[in-house]
Formats: structure tokens, sequence, C-alpha cells
């Protein structure tokens, strides 16, 4: 059951940042593996907000929320905007090196050292012999219900069927009168608060530090590649898996392994099954 | 200033000779491996363990470091078979890193974080002190010379003429009774043999390796000395390897100017220079400062559909 | 002046220029055919009007609108409604969605719906189903449908039988007379049964090489005595 637990809380971090990473790779057909440099951004901006600014911690999480949405809108019209139409892997290439920029910017204003949110010292409780932070469960719930509002925004709403749409086929989408540079716009921005989210949930559960860009990219991109790469539940279901199978090494093969876990699943994933373990089938050449 | 030069010259062959092997897998046949630091680091600590532990000399160590790498990464094609572009770009990386924590975690083999010592050089009894690195520097040169020699023979031969059809459509080769997935086979085999090479060489440099040798940043180094020497050609990833070297070992010249940041942001900020560097590059030059001289190539800027998602029955 | 006016259009993808100075007056309810042999230019003159192809010279306006300066989204909203041969549907979207998001910001999507549905009742029988499981010929009535949605003034309609059975063709055919006839909407129809389409046109331009070779009533145009040289001599 603990290992249950565990599993959830490694779940729920990853959950939001595999959705906006699967939302990015449906509308543009690349990986972006800027997605753990951007969350890794995110813990920073929220311990900005919290530690040098004050701000409690949902705000801080706002905060870092915004800054990220802002920080992917602002890298897709840099950077991947004028390189759309070259192939899946010179965007992975590209998405690395930004990945790598994001971590050395972010090193040279704060330094390697780990930091953490300013937040009241709580012992773990323990109810039927499960022992956990009210952090686990705030992690766990809010990332929950990101989750579900994500799942409904696009299955309800006309921006989510217009995204879909777009995402199915942007020229058609043109075609048909959707206006398709703004919802691409207002999903870029989504993904991008969803890996502040992402961000913000790694800090309140473990150590913030440039190297959780590393350490989050694998997973995040592992969830969302077993997830299907075309369905956000489908990659929030990816993070369960992901956690598990992490929670799971650590317990039973070797802690410092964990680190390979995701990209073994991936490879896993990938040779067995390239059309992911949800929904729908991604295509390649 | 001169040994200084002589040390980077060293470290730029090294950085040739991997992207010698990049290119070959990448610039001709178009298979994205960002694994390299996988097989550069099997290669460095296979030759440091035959020759320090098991006591065989530098040419023993280096023939298994290719040997061993060689395997490794015919297992890595024989997973990803059916992988292309960023798919085989991600497993790839995956089998880096878990090599690197290989490296970290099994302290019996590879002594973990402390470091492997290695003794064994590639000099000759009785050098002087002054004349060992030029030394070094002239054994590394040649390698570099004869891997260029045999990797640019074979690329401009009919099974370079090959690994381009593949690089430019699966199809093709295949209609013509080729058979792409033993020619990626042999690709990966090879390069990762030379990455190997690199490797032990590299091992037998610096005399101390640790699993931070081997870590992304060294990839990234690697993969933009053949963006920027022109993918596709052998004699741009030797160029390509100099100019990067030279820009990355001289932004350290920058640091008396820049005498109010610690050492970690002034590392910090050569890595953005480079990062900032390739995206330029891939941007505003994709072909790189030689480039390819055969039929222009389609790969980057096809005009092909991205891949389609679909559901899963059609 | 309603209806879509082109001036010595000419148009291509960026390279050489496929089509060149063609002409031609769509008006209400009217349906003028495009024909011609495989490869002369007539999808890519649709693609030009509805701003998928590009440009390169002449004019073409919608009533009072320029339509040379918007892309192909403006061009929907202006009233150009562009059906394509194929991928015309949302295949991962269900039939009533596909309907929706082709109104995009439209406050009265369920009249519209009702609307399209009295004119196409066919689709009401698969409203829920999901666009890549339908057959050939109810992906064309969707695919026509949308196009509907956003209440258009002319439709561009590219080889709308492309791959349907006899029966189908005829069904499509009749709806497209029934659209113009009764909704007064101008058809621009790029049609490969020659036969059939001027048959149903008002009007019909013979496209060969990217230029107009012959223009007039579609019926003359059905009886001209080189009209099979015209296809199967230029397509040879």
């Amino acid at each position: 059951m603990q290992l249950i637990l565990n599993s959830l809380a490694s779940a729920a971090i990853l959950a939001p940042a595999a959705i906006g990473f699967t939302l990015i790779f449906m509308l543009f057909h690349y990986a972006n593996f800027a997605a753990g440099a951007l969350a890794m951004s995110g813990a920073f901006a929220a311990w900005s907000a919290n530690i040098g600014f004050g701000f409690p911690i949902w705000a801080s999480g706002l905060f870092a929320m915004a800054t990220c949405a802002a920080l992917l809108v602002l890298t897709d019209r840099l950077v991947f905007g004028p390189l759309r139409g070259r192939s899946g892997g010179t965007l992975l290439l590209v998405a690395i090196a930004l990945s790598f920029i994001l971590e050395n910017i972010v090193r040279f204003f704060y330094g390697s050292q780990i930091r953490s949110f300013d937040l009241p010292l709580t012992g773990p409780t323990v109810l039927w012999g499960l022992r956990f932070t009210p952090q686990t469960l705030t992690v766990i719930g809010v990332s929950a219900a990101a989750t579900l509002g994500i799942g409904a925004i696009l299955a309800f709403t006309p921006l989510g069927r217009g995204l879909r749409a777009v995402a199915d086929n942007a020229t058609l989408a043109a075609i048909r009168g959707l206006p398709v540079q703004r919802i691409e716009l207002a999903a870029v921005a989504m993904a991008g608060a969803l890996f502040g989210l992402s961000g913000t949930l790694v800090g309140l559960d473990l150590a913030i530090e440039p190297n959780l860009n590393w350490a989050l990219a694998i997973p995040v991109i592992a969830a969302a590649v077993v997830g299907g790469l075309g369905s956000p539940l489908g990659a929030a279901f990816g993070a369960v898996i992901i956690g598990l199978a992490e929670e799971f090494t650590v317990a039973f093969i070797s802690p410092p392994y964990k680190g390979a876990v995701g990209f073994a699943v991936i490879a896993l994933v990938l040779v067995l099954r390239p059309q992911g373990l949800f929904g729908t089938a991604v295509e390649r050449k | 200033m001169e040994s200084y030069l002589v040390a980077i010259l060293t470290t730029a062959s090294v950085y040739a000779i991997l992207a010698m092997a990049l290119n070959l897998q990448y610039g001709l046949t178009g298979l994205m491996n960002f694994g390299i630091v996988g097989f550069f680091g099997i290669g460095a600590y296979a030759s440091g363990i035959v020759t320090e532990t098991l006591g065989q000399p530098m040419v023993v160590g280096t023939l298994a470091a290719m040997v061993v790498a060689g395997v490794a990464g015919a297992l890595i094609s024989l997973l990803s078979l059916r992988l292309s572009g960023d798919f085989l770009a991600i497993v790839t990386l995956g089998f880096a890193e878990a090599m690197r924590l290989a490296f970290n975690n099994e302290d019996w083999l590879t002594r973990g974080p402390r470091g492997f010592l290695i003794m064994t050089r590639p000099v000759l009894d009785g050098l002087s002190r002054e004349a060992t690195p030029w030394f070094i520097l002239a054994v590394f040169a040649a390698a570099t010379l004869v891997t260029y020699l045999l990797l640019a023979r074979l690329a401009r031969g009919p099974f370079g003429r090959v690994l381009r059809a593949i690089r430019e459509d699966d199809l093709v080769p295949a209609t013509l009774g080729k058979n792409v997935l033993l020619y990626r086979l042999q690709v990966f085999v090879l390069g990762s043999a030379v990455m190997a090479l690199a490797g032990s060489f590299y091992a037998h440099y610096i005399q101390t390796i640790t699993p931070q040798n081997f870590t992304t940043p060294v990839a990234i180094l690697v993969w933009m000395s053949v963006i920027v020497g022109g993918a596709g050609n052998m004699a741009g990833a030797v160029v390509g390897a100099l100019v990067i070297t030279f820009i990355y070992e001289g932004t350290r010249f920058l640091a008396p100017w820049l005498s109010g940041l610690d050492p970690t942001q002034i590392s910090s900020l050569r890595f953005v220079i480079i990062g900032v560097l390739l995206i330029a590059m891939i941007r505003f030059r994709p072909e790189g400062i030689l480039p390819e001289r055969v039929a222009p190539s389609r790969r980057d800027a096809d005009k092909s559909p991205p891949p389609q998602t679909r559901r899963g029955t059609t | 002046m309603t209806g879509l006016r082109l001036e010595a259009l000419c148009a291509g993808y960026g390279g050489p220029d496929i089509v060149h100075d063609v002409s031609l007056e769509l008006g209400a309810g009217e349906i003028v055919a495009l024909v011609g042999p495989n490869g002369a230019g007539k999808s890519t003159l649709l693609k030009a009007v509805a701003g998928v192809a590009r440009i390169t010279g002449g004019s073409l306006r919608l009533g009072g609108t320029d339509l040379v300066a918007l892309g192909p989204s403006g061009r929907a909203g202006a009233g150009a409604a562009f059906m394509p041969q194929d991928r015309n549907v949302f295949r991962t979207l269900t039939v009533e969605e596909n309907l929706a998001v082709s109104a995009w910001g439209c406050p009265d999507i369920p009249e519209r719906k009702a609307e399209v549905a009295a004119l196409l009742p066919a689709i009401t029988e698969y409203l829920h189903r999901t666009a890549g499981r339908l057959s050939g010929g109810q992906r064309q009535m969707v695919a026509l449908a949308m196009t509907l949605m956003a209440r258009p003034k002319v439709l561009l309609v590219d080889e709308p039988t492309a791959g349907l059975s006899p029966d189908l063709v005829t069904r499509m055919l009749d709806v497209l007379q029934g659209l113009a006839g009764d909704a007064g909407i101008g058809i621009l129809l790029v049609e490969q049964n020659a036969r059939a389409a001027l048959q149903r046109a008002d009007r019909a331009l013979v496209l060969v090489d990217g230029r107009v070779r012959r223009s007039g009533p579609a019926a003359e145009i059905a009886v001209e005595p080189d009209f099979g040289a015209i296809f199967f001599g230029a397509a040879a």
C-alpha cells in the first residue's frame, strides 16, 4: 500500500507535464525535450515567488504556471515556430539544446544548491499503517484535479474541440475557418502552465535544483509515450505506470537505477507497441 | 600557452573521431543516435579495465573497447530495429543514461564517482617531459587521420551511396534488394566501435575517468560538431569538431573579463552560448560550414507532411 | 455583383505557375463546372480561391471583399467554403463535433446544425459516430455538411464523387444541385466525371494546361465536337 501511495505521488508530479508534452506532440509532432527544463524553471519561479516575494504557496504555484506559459510561448515563437516542418529529429535536437540553455540560465542565477519552499514543518501522519505528509495529499489532489480539468476542457469546450481539430488536420482546420494560430497559442500556453504546475508539485514533494531538468524530462516523456502521445488522459495513466515502475525499482531492484526506469519503459513500449498503450497510434515512417 | 594549444588539439581530435562516427550514423544514414556518450563511456571504461585490472597493453584495451561497444551497438540497433527519427533518439539517449548510472553505481568494476585511475599511456619509454604531450598529440592526430581516410572512403563508395539512399527514403534501397536493417546494423556497429576508439584514447589521455566525463554536454558538443561542420561531409565533421572545441575551450579565456562571476556561473554561461549557437546554426545554416557535395539533401528541408496521428483501427 | 469574381488569376505552389490568366464569374445559385484533363490545374484553381495554393497575379473578389489578402481561414469567414477532395473531415472527432468546429465562434451552432440537417438529412443517422469510421459516401456528406455550417455564399467543391459508387455519385450531384437551387449557393465544381458535371452545371470552363480553353453554357460545351479530343488528346 505504501508503495502504491508513493507511486501515486510520483505520478502526480509527472502527470501535468506529461499532458503538456502530449499536447505539444499532438499539435506539432515533435518531442519537446525541454519539458523537464521548463518544469524545473517553474519550480524555481515558484521558489522565487514563495521565498523572494513571500507569496503563499498556492499563489507561487500560479506564478510558476504563468511564468512557464510565457516561457513556452516565447520559445515556441523564437525557436520552434521558425523551424516548423523540419524533421522530428532536428526539433528534438533543438529541444535538447534548449533544455540545456534553460538549465544553465537557472544555474547561472541560482547556483547549484538545493532549495525548498517555505512550508510549515509537519511530521508524517500515520493512518492505517500508511505514512504520508499533508504535502503528498495536496500534490496528488491538485494533480488529479488538473488532469480532470484538462480532460474536461478538451472533451467538452469549443476550445478543446478546436484544439483536437487542429491536432487532427491543421490545414483542414484553417480551411474550415478555425483561427489555427490562436488555438495553437492557447494550447502552447496551456502546456506551459502544466509544466509550471509539475514544477511546483515537484518542489512541494522533493527538492528544487537545476538537475531536476534531466530527472524530470525522462520520466515525463516516458509517461507520454506510454500514454500513446495522442491522448492527454493516456498521458496521465502513463504517469501512474511510470510512478509504479519507479517505486518498484527503488523497492526491489536498486534505488540508483530509478533514473533508468523511464528509458527502460520507453524502449519497451516503443519496441513492443509503437502505438503506445492507450488510444491513438502514432505513425512513423 | 603552447602546452595549452597542444591540449586543445588533443581534445579536438577525440571530438573529431566522435563527430566522424556520428556523421556516419546521422550525417550519412540519418540515424539519430543520442547515445554517443554511452558508447564513448563504454570504450573508456572497457579500455581502462582491460589495461589496468587485467594488465594488458593499450592496443589490446582499445581493441577490446571497440569490440564491446560494437556488440552494444548491435544490441541497441536490434532493439530499435523499427524505430527512426526522434524515437530512436530517445531510446539511445536512454541507453546513454543507463550506462552513466551503471558507471556510477557498479563500484566493483568502475570505482564509481571516485574515478577510475589509468596508468597506461600511449607513449614510448624514454620520452622527455616536454616531448610527451606532443607525442600523444601525434598519436591522436594519426588516429584521427586513419579514421578519416577509412570513413571518407566508405562514404564515397557504394556503401555510402546505399546509406544516403536509406537516409532519404527507407523504401528505395529496399526495392533495390538492399537489406536496410542489415545496413543499419552495420552502421550502428561500426559507429559505436569508432566512438569506443575515441573513448579508449580519451581515457588513456586524461588518466582518471569518472561518470561525469560521459554526460549530455559531451553529446551536445559532438552533435554540434556534426551540424556546424556539415552533416554528411566527413571533412566537415573534423572541421566542426575543431571549431567547436576552440569555441568551447576558447570561452575559458573570457574568464578574466568576467571576474564578478563564480566558476559555476562562467561554466553555465559557456553552455548557454554553445546551446544558442547550436540552435542558431540549425535555424540559419542547416547545411553547415562544409555542405555535403552530393545531390541536395531533402532530409531537413523536406516538404513531406509531418507524421499523422490516427486511430488504432482505420 | 454579389458573387465570386476571378480576373486573370495566376496561381501555383511557390514554383512555376500552374494556373494562368483564369477569369470567371459565379453568381448566387449558379453551378459552374471546371472540366479538363488530369493535371490541367482544376484543383489548383480551387485551392487558389480557397487560399491553400498561392495566388501570383490577378484579382479575386467575393461580393465587395478582396480575398487575395486573406488566409484560408479569412476566406472561409468571407463566405467561400472549400471542400477538399480528401482528408476533408477531422477523423478523430465525431460527426457532431466536426459540424460544431466548422462554425467556429458562431453563437448559434444548434440552429446551424438543424439547418444543415434539413438540407442533408442523411447525416443525422451517424451524428455520434467518429468521422474516421464512416464509409466513403458518408464521409463526403459530412464534409459537405461541414462547409454548410459556415452558411457560405459560394462552395468550392473538389471532386466530391471520387471513389463513390455510381448511385452515390448521382445522389451527391443531386444534393449539390439542390443546394444551388434551394439555398441559392454558388457552386464551383471540379468533377472527374465531366459529362455528369456538365448535365448539372449552368456554365462550364474547360481548363487545359492551366489555361481556359473554352468557356460557355454547359450544354454547348457538352456537345462540342472536340470535347473528347480535349480530354483524351491532352491527357495522353
